[in-house]
Order: C-alpha cells, then sequence, then structure tokens
C-alpha cells in the first residue's frame, strides 16, 4: 500500500459546532453555524484521518474465505446505513476480494 | 438528509497549535491574523486557552489575568474557552514551556475546506474521500517513490 495506508473514511459530525459553541461564551457563543456549502446533500464529513488500528492476527489457510466474507458483510452494513456509498463499497469490496 | 440542521454538521479539519510567547506576554499580531481568518470564515477556532507552568506543572491563565497589551483584544478572545481540553492534554502540549513563558493553545478548524467541498457539491458533484495525512507516511512515500 502507498501514501494513503492511515487515511481513513471521514465520519458524522453530528452537531459539533452547535456541542462546542454551548461551552464557549460571548461572541463565540453566538456565532453563525451555517455550513459554507451551497446545496446541503449528504457528504462524508471531513475530519482529520484517526491513527491506524493495530493489524488484526493473520488467519490460518482455511479461514482465509471466512474472514472475507465476514469482511463483506461489514462493508455491506456500512452500506447499507449510509455511511459509504455504492462507489466505496464497489472499491472496498474488489480490494477484499484481491 | 437535505436540511442543514445541527445533525448533519460538517466539520472541516481540525488542528491544534501551541504558541509560546518567550516573555510571558500574549504577542498581538498572531491574534489579530487570527481574527482575521475567523471573521472570514477561513477557519473556526473550537477552544482555546492560556497556559503558563511553575513548580506543580501547567496551569490555565484566565486571559483577564494576563499583563495587558496595546492591540491585544481580552474581551474579543475571553470566550473562546470550550474546556475541551483537559489537565494531561495541557501539560502535554506544554511540556517544554519554560518559567516566565505564556503559551496558548488553540484548538482550530479548517473551515474553509466546507466551502470548496460545497462548490463542487452545489454543481453535483459528490465528495468521495477525504483525510488527513501523517507527515511520516508522506515521507515514508517520498522514500519510496524516490527509489524506483
Amino acid at each position: 500500500m502507498g501514501l494513503l495506508k492511515t487515511a481513513a473514511r471521514a465520519t458524522v459530525a453530528s452537531s459539533v459546532h452547535g456541542r462546542v459553541q454551548r461551552r464557549q461564551q460571548q461572541k463565540w457563543a453566538a456565532q453563525d453555524t451555517a455550513s459554507l456549502a451551497q446545496q446541503p446533500v449528504q457528504v462524508h464529513h471531513v475530519v482529520q484521518a484517526p491513527p491506524a488500528p493495530p493489524a488484526p492476527p493473520a488467519p490460518a489457510a482455511g479461514d482465509e474465505m471466512q474472514q472475507k466474507i465476514e469482511l463483506l458483510r461489514q462493508l455491506g452494513e456500512l452500506r447499507d446505513s449510509g455511511i459509504i456509498d455504492e462507489a466505496e463499497f464497489a472499491v472496498k469490496k474488489a480490494q477484499i476480494l484481491s | 438528509m437535505t436540511d442543514n440542521d445541527s445533525s448533519d454538521d460538517l466539520l472541516g479539519p481540525v488542528d491544534i497549535l501551541v504558541i509560546a510567547f518567550p516573555d510571558g506576554s500574549p504577542h498581538p499580531e498572531g491574534f489579530a491574523s487570527l481574527a482575521a481568518l475567523v471573521e472570514s470564515s477561513t477557519v473556526r477556532v473550537l477552544d482555546m486557552e492560556f497556559v503558563s507552568r511553575d513548580a506543580n506543572g501547567a496551569h490555565i491563565v484566565d486571559p483577564a489575568d494576563l499583563p495587558a497589551v496595546d492591540g491585544f483584544d481580552v474581551d474579543y478572545w475571553s470566550g473562546a474557552s470550550a474546556q475541551l481540553l483537559d489537565s494531561d492534554d495541557l501539560e502535554y502540549l506544554t511540556a517544554d514551556l519554560q518559567a516566565g513563558e505564556l503559551a496558548v493553545v488553540v484548538l482550530i478548524e479548517q473551515q474553509w475546506i466546507l466551502g470548496l467541498v460545497g462548490t463542487w457539491t452545489s454543481t453535483g458533484a459528490r465528495l468521495v474521500a477525504d483525510g488527513g495525512v501523517p507527515t511520516e507516511d508522506l515521507i515514508d512515500a517520498l522514500d519510496a517513490a524516490e527509489q524506483n
């Protein structure tokens, strides 16, 4: 893998600005929280990539397909819940099966 | 989900900045620059603390207790603290602060990226991926690339 081995998918950052502002005072609590996006769309939020999780232990030879199936199942759940879209699902699915 | 309500909050990349003032006073020029970035919606300040160290370690300095400096607007900055940084954070971030020095710790959101993304999404484009790149990974990639 190349440069982006630790980059991760962005996650929904719900209500962060409101929650931060409620803890701030004066002008900071009254800041305009309107997004600068021209058009509200369902996008993945722009956040810093978290540190990479520790690598899982290598599976026994006979378990490899089971592991792939489990990864695909989890990937499908991410897609179904809207966390990733079809394009990302397709990319990740191809990676799992390669 | 098309409503721009608080549950669909867009958040830009968040960075932390720690600046030490060796003379123990806030330098107004950088704060003026930061204020300009805030007022132009380039960045958001999510948290700000002034910190100094003594024999007991790091401790927060109330902006009202800072030395008065011409050009430094205490009233503007005094409400920016959100108390998200705890004592462990401040100890870690100001470990190298010397006696007599003052540090400001700022949590900054790169708000400008949201406008850039929004310009694209408003024309029907879709944000597919985003994220931070650790410097070490960038250097590793350069090292690998230069060997080819």
